[in-house]
Formats: structure tokens, sequence, C-alpha cells
């Protein structure tokens, strides 16, 4: 009889745990996705706001390289901010598949998420001064907040 | 035989949490992004200053 109910205890755990792996690994994939769409969005309206600057800078630095340089910076640093935030989007696309495939959370996800959270705030910080930017501000926000929860006070070492 | 037993039973357990999630919509995971639209722009502005730099170095060499 205790060997039975063993048995079904142990296979409710199996149940359960499938369950909630396969909901943790919906809800990273659910998290991936809407930071991927924020990181796309971002990009489309900075485009136009980079193609007028280059125009500008252009006018502006005559032929000069120094000015011209100089006067692009800003918008160069805001990039770099969203290419850091691409490959956190790249670093966590590749820990969830492996999660997804493997079924073993190797604990660089939650880093993972620190980094993007990080990232975003870079990103938040270069949007700061754009025109238009404050509906991209709140959704990035948004994601950094969850990105934040999820990391559950993981460390970005990242490039530390 | 109780391995038996339990091994059915995990594998059993297993089909039924399949099942479960099955029912739910499943999210894919969306590819991983790309070259950035900003980042090719920048590209370009880095090559153009490369460019600005290499007839800043022509125009002094012609006007030795």
């Amino acid at each position: 009889m205790n060997g039975y109910v063993l048995v079904l205890a142990m296979a409710a755990f199996a149940a359960v745990t499938g369950c909630t792996h396969a909901t943790d690994v919906q809800r990273a994939i659910a998290v991936h996705n809407v930071f991927r769409s924020v990181i796309l969005d971002i990009d489309a309206a900075y485009a136009p706001v980079l193609r007028e600057a280059d125009e500008a800078a252009q006018l502006q630095a005559a032929g000069d390289s120094a000015a011209y340089l100089e006067a692009i910076k800003p918008y160069t640093d805001g990039v770099k901010a969203l290419s850091t935030a691409k490959q956190t989007e790249q670093a966590m696309h590749l820990s969830i598949s492996q999660w997804e495939a493997t079924g073993n959370d190797t604990g660089i996800l939650r880093e993972t998420y620190a980094c993007a959270a990080e990232a975003v705030d870079r990103v938040t910080m270069a949007l700061g001064g754009l025109p238009k930017a404050s509906p991209l501000y709140a959704a990035a926000f948004a994601i950094g907040t969850q990105l934040r929860s999820m990391a559950d006070g993981a460390d970005c070492e990242v490039g530390k | 035989m109780i391995e038996t037993i339990v091994t059915s039973a995990i594998a059993l357990a297993s089909k039924i949490a399949d099942a479960v999630m099955r029912k739910k919509p499943k999210t894919e995971l969306d590819k991983p992004l790309t070259k950035l639209e900003s980042e090719k722009i920048v590209d370009d502005m880095l090559a153009r200053a490369r460019a600005m730099a290499e007839a800043e170095k022509q125009r002094k060499r012609e006007g030795k």
C-alpha cells in the first residue's frame, strides 16, 4: 500500500514539475519576445532621427571629419547602447532555447535578464533626450522592470 | 517490480504534463535579432567620417 502511495506521489511530483517547467519556459519566451519587440520599436523610431542627425552633421561639419564625428557622437553612443541590448537579446534567445530543449536551466538566464535590464537602462538614458520618445520610453521602462524582477537579484557580470 | 512501476508512472506523468501543456496555445520563441537599421546607419556614418578624413589627407598632400 505504502509503495503505491509513494509511486503516486512521485507521479504527481513529476507531472507538477513538468507543468511548472513548461510554464516557466513559456513565461521566459513571452518576456524575451516583448524585449525583442521593444528593441525593434526603438530601432524603428531611432532610424529617422539618425538620418536627420546625419544630414545636419554633414552640413555643419562641411567636410571636416573631426567636427562630423563630434556632431554624430551622441547618436552613435545611443546606437551602441541599442547594440548591447541586441546582444543580450541574442544571449537570452540562446539560453531559453537550450533550457527549452534540455530542461536544464544553467543559471545563465537570470544573469542574462540582469544584463538585459542594464542594457534597457542605458537605451532609455540615450532615448531620454529624443523627441517623440515617451511611448517608447514607457515600453522600455516596463520591460526593464520585468527583466529586473526575473533576474531575481542576479548581477550582470558580462564585460566587468 | 517497484522500479518498473516507478519508471512507467514517471513516463505517464510526463505524458500527462505534455498533454496539459499542449492544450494551452504555445508562445513561440521569436528569432534572434540580426543587424538593426540604426546599426546600418551608424556604419554608413562612420564610413563617411573615414572618407572625409581621407579627403582631408588628400587635400593636405595636394596643398604641399
